[in-house]
């Protein structure tokens, strides 16, 4: 490989000197008329180019009331809304099939156990709220998360001020898991890393230097399982930069180690180190030994030279290969394997000529592989309007999806657009026009009404990992979920209860603990309670 | 369509939006290459009127936002010339009266004390800079244009841009 020039981080502090600038531009003033709007009483300018003066009229808020979202729950929605990929559809081809998903309830509203004092972690056994659902309630002193092993089997950890609990679930009762608390220091050297950019800008990117690092690693070991501490855990500690779990490079280089077990193994823990350079993120993979702490690099026999900008790796669970994201910069990424014995990366989609399944123009804002010959890509700005294509790789056409819909709005600026499409991945996309929504599968255009979801900003979408069922909430004005639904594409049809939540217990998140497993987490407003909400759909 | 295509079609709802959406930046965009608050306004309207003018005339090789704000640099060079300053791109100046910008801006930066928590700190810092590498700063840190779109602002290549930007950060390195 050719030799690089390693940058010297002393002087490396170009980041921090464009931060300052941007700081300094943000504090620029406003123009004298930046609060005053203009009326619309016809013409504002003549058509002959002669300018009228301003008019004015005091700045009002707009009309009509807002549902308040608390801003976190307003981040996790935007969080929720902006997936992998878009899917629209072009309002009248006659090509794309169109459905309607009907929504059913048996009318049940739930109602949450009350709040209580929980001396210690308890669970209710699995209760029946209709023919489609079932619920369970956790009420602990402590944070709670639910897990679940690679067998299946639920489990739930609570972190005390004695450390962290395991407790493994069977026939409705908690037995707690005996484990070994475990630490070790190691270090990594990566040396020559490709995909990162140099100071000069210069592409296809060069290589970067880094110097050796060390980490920390610490875990509780079952006979079976490793465990590493929940987020909540590390939080203060990751992100102390200069500490053992945060890397102080010198000026515009940031990283952080983080770790994640893997499932059956006890040997060997994945970590990753995670590199921020002027606000790009690169992140690094590498293998650790927890009898010794010795690293491995699963990529060593990996040749990068036709892939100079790789992210998004993931490794399988044999660690015999890879999938990731890689091209020739950050710009021209597509989706390759990577066998981690011989070092070949294949392109994952090709068309039958063997050519890279790629969209027919550079100029892309996003895209990705829908079906076996076809992707679909969009062009347009970031925070503007999107046009979307669906492009078929062995004829070479593109066929308009939708044109000028808003993409990734802000949920409390309604009204902003006549369409909007949101991202919700797994080649579904959420697209909104004339007060009626519809969820768009990309493999082939077609579209789906939702007929009864209510739309607006209280209404969050979320798909599980498998994309097989899609999560719809609506939330009250003080971001609890008052609904919960179930959207199955395949059956096209969904089901939903209402909720009548405990007005002294406040949601922190919610998330999906299987394919049908659904848990909403939440705590009293002291913080000294904290419950899990566990709800399965039963199709 | 999009709007400023809506806008070429004698949609107001349109302007409206697209005027609300750009107006500070576009005014900070005039002020950082004018350095002066009063003609950094008037370039301002004077680059939403084009906009409404020229909106028939648009065509979607760059974004809306990269459009409008090669209007106002457009704008902003011919304010320079007619005020016989320094003009980047052209790289001349004329003869006659009147401070080059840099000169101006250094003025001002005297007169307002270098304070860097002034709402002009920011024209006192890109003072130092050649108008080449202003220019493309300010394209760059104000506007938040990509690399490709002040290329097609400029006529000058990306890279070259970069390049541009980065000898502009260096000289800014020292002087912070």
């Amino acid at each position: 490989m050719e030799k690089k020039k390693k940058i010297d981080f002393s002087n490396h502090s170009l980041g921090s000197v464009e931060r300052k600038l941007r700081e300094a531009a943000a504090r620029l003033p406003e123009p004298e008329f930046a609060n005053q709007k203009f009326k619309d009483q016809g013409a504002w300018i003549q058509s002959t180019g002669k300018r009228k003066s301003w008019e004015t009229e005091r700045n009002q808020e707009p009309g009509g009331s807002k549902v308040h979202v608390p801003l976190w729950r307003a981040a996790v929605l935007a969080l929720l809304l902006v997936c992998l990929g878009s899917t629209t559809v072009l309002a009248a081809s006659p090509r794309f099939r169109e459905a309607v998903i009907r929504f059913f309830t048996s009318g049940n509203l739930e109602q949450p156990p009350a709040e209580q004092q929980a001396g210690s972690l308890t669970m209710t056994q699995s209760m029946i709220l209709d023919a489609h659902f079932r619920a369970m309630y956790v009420s602990s002193p402590d944070y709670v998360e639910i897990l679940r092993r690679p067998s299946g089997e639920l489990m739930l950890s609570a972190s005390g001020e004695d450390g962290l609990h395991y407790y493994t679930v069977k026939d409705g009762l908690l037995s707690e898991l005996a484990t070994e608390y475990h630490r070790l220091t190691g270090t990594v050297d990566f040396g020559i890393l490709p995909g990162v950019m140099t100071e000069e800008g210069a592409a296809p990117y060069d290589a970067l230097v880094l110097p050796e690092m060390t980490f920390a690693l610490e875990w509780q070991q079952s006979q079976q399982d490793i465990f590493l501490p929940a987020s909540s855990e590390l939080y203060g500690r990751r992100f102390d930069i200069g500490s053992e779990y945060g890397v102080d490079l010198g000026g515009d280089f940031d990283g952080m180690f983080s770790f994640s077990s893997i499932p059956g193994r006890t040997d060997l823990v994945k970590g990753t180190f995670d590199l921020d350079y002027q606000r790009t993120f690169y992140s690094y993979p590498f293998l650790v030994e927890t009898d010794t702490g010795k690293v491995r690099d699963p990529l060593s026999e990996v040749d990068f030279s036709a892939y100079p900008c790789v992210t998004d790796l993931a490794f399988s669970e044999d660690l015999a290969s890879a999938t990731a994201m890689a091209g020739e910069d950050q710009e021209h990424l597509r989706e390759v394997m990577i066998d981690l014995q011989t070092g070949v990366i294949e392109e994952v989609h090709t068309t039958p000529e063997g050519q890279a399944l790629t969209p027919p123009t550079e100029d892309c804002f996003t895209w990705f592989v829908t079906g076996e010959n076809t992707l679909f890509y969009a062009v347009g700005e970031i925070d503007d309007r999107l046009d979307g294509y669906l492009y078929d790789g062995v004829t070479g056409e593109s066929t308009l999806l939708f044109e000028d819909a808003a993409w990734n709005y802000d949920v409390r600026e309604e009204g902003y657009a006549d369409r909007y499409i949101d991202l919700l991945g797994g080649g579904y996309g959420l697209y909104r026009e004339e007060g009626k929504a519809y969820l768009l599968d990309l493999a082939d255009g077609s579209r789906m009404l939702l007929e009864g979801v209510p739309m607006g900003h209280n209404v969050s979408f979320f798909f599980n990992r498998e994309f097989t069922l899609l999560n719809y909430s609506v939330l009250n004005e003080a971001g609890e979920t008052v609904r919960l639904g179930f959207i199955d594409p395949q059956r096209e049809e969904a089901w939903y209860f209402d909720r009548s939540p405990e007005e002294t217990i406040h949601e922190s998140s919610f998330s999906w603990y299987d394919e049908y497993g659904y848990v909403i987490s939440a705590a009293n407003e002291a913080g000294d309670a904290w419950y899990l909400y566990l709800y399965e759909y039963m199709p | 369509m999009n709007r400023i295509q809506q806008i070429g079609r004698g949609d107001m709802e349109a302007l409206i939006q697209v005027y609300e959406k750009y107006k500070v930046r576009i005014y900070r965009l005039a002020l950082s290459m004018l350095g002066d608050t009063y003609l950094a306004e008037d370039v301002t309207q004077e680059t939403f009127l084009r906009v409404q003018e020229r909106a028939a005339s648009y065509r979607r090789e760059i974004s809306e936002g990269a459009w409008i704000a090669a209007i106002a640099r457009n704008l902003s060079l011919d304010c320079l010339r007619r005020k016989g300053r320094e003009v980047t791109g052209d790289w001349e100046r004329r003869e006659d009266e009147g401070p080059s910008l840099s000169e101006a801006l250094e003025a001002r930066a005297a007169e307002e004390g270098k304070d860097e928590h002034s709402s002009l700190y920011y024209l006192d810092l890109i003072a130092c800079l050649a108008p080449e590498e202003r220019e493309i700063v300010n394209l760059r840190i104000v506007t938040g244009l990509s690399w490709k779109e002040i290329g097609k602002i400029t006529g000058i290549k990306a890279e070259a841009c970069r390049k541009r930007y980065v000898r502009g950060l260096k000289k800014l390195q020292d002087k912070l």
